[in-house]
């Protein structure tokens, strides 16, 4: 039994929702909940998960679960769907807390990013959005805009160094949306941002940025956040 | 160093003190639930301050931190001196300092 696997089953143990969970030789946990059916869980040490991953994970046996552990590791979104077609998931270790309490835990989105999704899916530039990772997603629009690509954070205070950190994360995103709606940047990220190139909004901000493209929609701050 | 009041201070000064490009005047704080009521906390917060003009090694600092297997996880914030100025920040959350940098030779 790897140290790694023991940690995390101690680590799961301490889920309210959880009765017990126990490593197997397989160096997948077994996890007992309170009130929903046993899952079982594949700790996974990865920066970043793709559909070839999930397959070699998947080969032996079919975990409820694929669990990215580091702390700033994330997945592609193809990687989730064959997971999800295989009958699994992929969930970061944040995204496995919060969905434990839940029946189904495999279909579980972050809030943030599920309200974010919904809100710009239905903004009329909008014509497509696929997501490119749990927290990541392309606008295709309309009126000939180019697409974009948004990353969703959470940030109480948008530092320069969570910019940078960000825009590390995700390399291809246009803008990063803080989806905290009391969140502010401070006066440093938002220089950074701009020198950068990279949109740094609220949700009403970057609802009113989507219908520009260029320095209209980098600079586009709506009067009180505005959407339509 | 200054006592926390939990036992992840450790680990970060030892991370800290690998660091080599860590320059005088970067600081460790812990706030939040951390630092109020007795554990389990679903997360230990932490905040990197650090001089201007040292960005890099800051961002490369907090990514060390947040990389650390630890249980509660940490949320690592890394803020200038002028950001901190701009926020009021370690007032405003209370934070308290348990580590410092201040070997001239590093």
């Amino acid at each position: 039994m790897s140290s790694f696997t023991t940690w995390f089953a101690d680590a799961v143990k301490r889920h309210d929702a959880v009765s017990s969970a126990t490593p197997q030789v397989s160096g997948h946990v077994h996890v007992v909940r309170k009130d929903h059916e046993p899952v079982t869980i594949a700790p996974v040490r990865a920066d970043w998960l793709t559909p070839a991953d999930v397959e070699r994970i998947l080969k032996d046996q079919i975990s409820t679960i694929i669990c990215l552990v580091p702390k700033q590791a994330h997945y592609s979104w193809e990687a989730r769907e064959l997971a999800m077609r295989l009958g699994s998931t992929v969930h970061t270790m944040k995204e496995v807390f919060s969905s434990l309490s839940d029946e189904d835990p495999r279909p579980f989105l972050n809030k943030d990013v599920a309200y974010a999704r919904s809100r710009l899916e239905q903004h009329s530039k909008v014509r497509e959005l696929r997501m490119v990772c749990e927290s990541s997603m392309q606008l295709v629009r309309t009126d000939g805009l180019p697409p974009i690509t948004i990353a969703v954070e959470y940030q109480y205070e948008f530092t320069e160094e969570a910019l940078v950190a960000a825009v590390k994360h995700h390399p291809d995103a246009t803008a990063l949306l803080n989806a905290n709606p009391n969140g502010t940047p401070t006066t440093a990220a938002l220089a950074h941002a701009k020198a950068a190139r990279r949109g740094l909004f609220r949700l009403g901000e970057l609802m009113g940025a989507l219908n520009y493209d260029g320095d209209e929609f980098f600079n586009c701050r709506p009067p009180g956040g505005g959407s339509r | 160093m200054m006592e926390t009041s939990s036992s992840i201070a450790g680990p970060l000064v030892e991370v800290a003190d690998s660091h080599s490009a860590i320059a005088t005047g970067f600081q460790l704080h812990i706030f939040g639930s951390a630092t109020k009521t007795p554990g389990p906390h679903s997360d230990t917060d932490v905040l990197i301050l650090y001089p201007s003009g040292h960005l890099d090694e800051a961002h490369q600092f907090a990514t060390a931190l947040r990389r650390l297997e630890l249980f509660p996880p940490l949320d690592v914030i890394a803020l200038s001196y002028e950001e901190e100025r701009e926020l009021d920040f370690i007032a405003f959350v209370k934070a308290k300092k348990f580590w410092e940098c201040s070997n001239q030779a590093r």
